[in-house]
């Protein structure tokens, strides 16, 4: 999965007209039975949207089932979806249901749909014609009474230009298109969005709410949010779980939104009437995490050029890695 | 109950259903098509577009009294076949508007900034009491737009 999936009243909070316009559509097409194709950037709540369109229709009842075709290999994506029979291949001990039989009766939503891979194109088009699948090494047609919902954060058209998506294809998926907008696009939503996620992790947290300071508050206006609404709700966890202040404030809040904050304009000055603790160090871990991933990322994982733009020897920047942690980074880059 | 002069009266639209299909999930029969485009108005084109794209469709019972066809580009909607029922009773501004605020809906969450249509005879003074304007482009036709924002 691409991450951790949010809840159903974080998204439909917002009252930008684009994100009113997408829920007032939700209702309208609930009952139809026809294919919906969610376009929008990581993060902004595809397989919500999804799962509110089923809630919201006749088949609210049956099984809901999401499938990100992003995280399964050519091979295992045919026998995910479709089921396999015993014997099919080195490990198939015994027969097993795709996801399209699990989803018998209800939704099946396959998100990050501009990852499938030719080959699977072809059978997925075969199952939204004929609404029947073949499990892998079997030869039995299988009809299956599934909902198809897709979402992806490419433009399927351009990659049909492209010649890496099947027209046919794209014209069954595109029957009903949703456009999910970058919250960078819809700022007006961020307060509201930020207050409600503050209230829900602070609530779990079991205290009150602390008020945001206006600089907090401002730095989240001009965030970016390349993550969208996940990663505003998992900043706003995070503060949740560290800050124990009476107030947010810039000290708070995660290096990424701290560290744009600062690149944007001067570091801003507040007025800290009662000072708490902060533990420095872990500040500074935050900041240091940072610019190293910054720094990675623009040499394009070259640690070399890395170095030399953090000013500091290879073998430091090495070390620097392991004791942060990030290995892992390192290795995507 | 009277009403006060010069107010209009609240339209119950509650018999009405908006249905958004492709043509996978349900297919607009013959005699739908020709009640809804009567005469020279069902095209061989546009009977193959009927039967081919996606469409939104004002149902009230059981009957489809309005329809139009959906074509969305990256940034807007096109409606190339609008056809209304005039022989269905309902009036005719309450079933455009029902199939316009639909076709608005349906461009504003796909990410459109303009709908475009080809108006059904003698509804372009109903549409542009809605905003609509003919298009300006070269070669524009008959046709209307909205920017939706």
């Amino acid at each position: 999965m691409a991450g951790r999936p949010f809840s159903i009243d974080s998204v439909v909070v917002g009252r930008s007209p684009r994100m009113r316009a997408v829920f007032d559509f939700v209702r309208v097409i609930a009952d139809s039975e026809s294919n919906v194709l969610i376009v929008g950037e990581t993060g902004t709540g595809k397989e919500l949207i999804a799962n509110l369109i089923h809630q919201s229709g006749r088949r609210r009842r049956r099984p809901f089932v999401a499938v990100s075709c992003a995280i399964l290999t050519e091979t295992l994506i045919e026998s995910e979806l479709f089921g396999h029979e015993r014997g099919a291949f080195t490990g198939a001990i015994k027969d097993r249901p795709g996801r399209f039989e699990m989803a018998e009766g209800g939704t099946i939503f396959l998100d990050d749909i501009d990852d499938v891979p030719a080959s699977v194109q072809v059978k997925l088009l075969r199952v939204i014609q004929h609404r029947i699948v073949e499990r892998v090494g079997g030869t039995r047609a299988i009809p299956v009474d599934v909902r198809v919902i897709t979402g992806s954060k490419r433009s399927l058209k351009q990659l049909v230009e492209e010649g890496k998506f099947r027209e046919d294809l794209y014209y069954r998926l595109n029957v009903v298109p949703i456009w999910l907008p970058p919250l960078r696009e819809r700022r007006e939503d961020i307060p509201l969005l930020t207050d409600h996620f503050m209230r829900r992790f602070f609530r779990e947290r079991g205290g009150g709410v602390p008020e945001m300071s206006p600089t907090v508050r401002e730095a989240f206006l001009r965030y970016p949010w390349p993550g969208n609404v996940r990663e505003l709700e998992n900043a706003c966890e995070r503060i949740a779980q560290t800050c124990t202040c009476s107030q947010v404030r810039c000290g708070c809040m995660p290096a990424s939104i701290l560290f744009h904050t600062q690149l944007d304009s001067p570091p801003p000055v507040e007025q800290q009437t009662h000072p708490a603790a902060v533990s420095l160090d872990e500040r500074l871990h935050e900041v240091e995490s940072h610019l190293i991933t910054w720094a990675l990322k623009v040499s394009h994982g070259n640690k070399s050029k890395a170095a030399e733009l953090l000013q500091i020897k290879r073998s430091t920047l090495g070390d620097r890695i392991r004791k942060l942690g990030l290995e892992n980074l390192e290795a995507h880059d | 109950m009277s009403t006060p002069a010069g107010a209009t009266t609240p339209i119950d639209t509650s018999a009405f259903e908006i249905r958004v299909n492709s043509p996978d999930t349900e297919e607009l029969s013959a005699a739908d098509m020709r009640r809804l485009f009567p005469g020279s108005a069902l095209t061989g084109s546009r009977l193959n577009r009927l039967h081919e794209w996606p469409r939104v469709s004002v149902v009230c019972g059981n009957q489809i009294v309005a329809v139009a066809t959906c074509q969305k580009t990256d940034t807007e909607l096109r409606a190339a076949d609008v056809g209304i029922d005039g022989s269905c009773g309902c009036s005719l501004r309450v079933v455009l508007d029902m199939l316009v605020d639909a076709l608005e809906l349906a461009g504003l969450a796909g990410g459109c900034r303009r709908l475009i249509l080809m108006p059904p005879s003698g509804s372009p003074d109903l549409l542009e009491r809605r905003g609509f304007t003919a298009i300006s482009e070269r070669c524009a036709g008959g046709w209307l737009e909205k920017p939706l924002v």
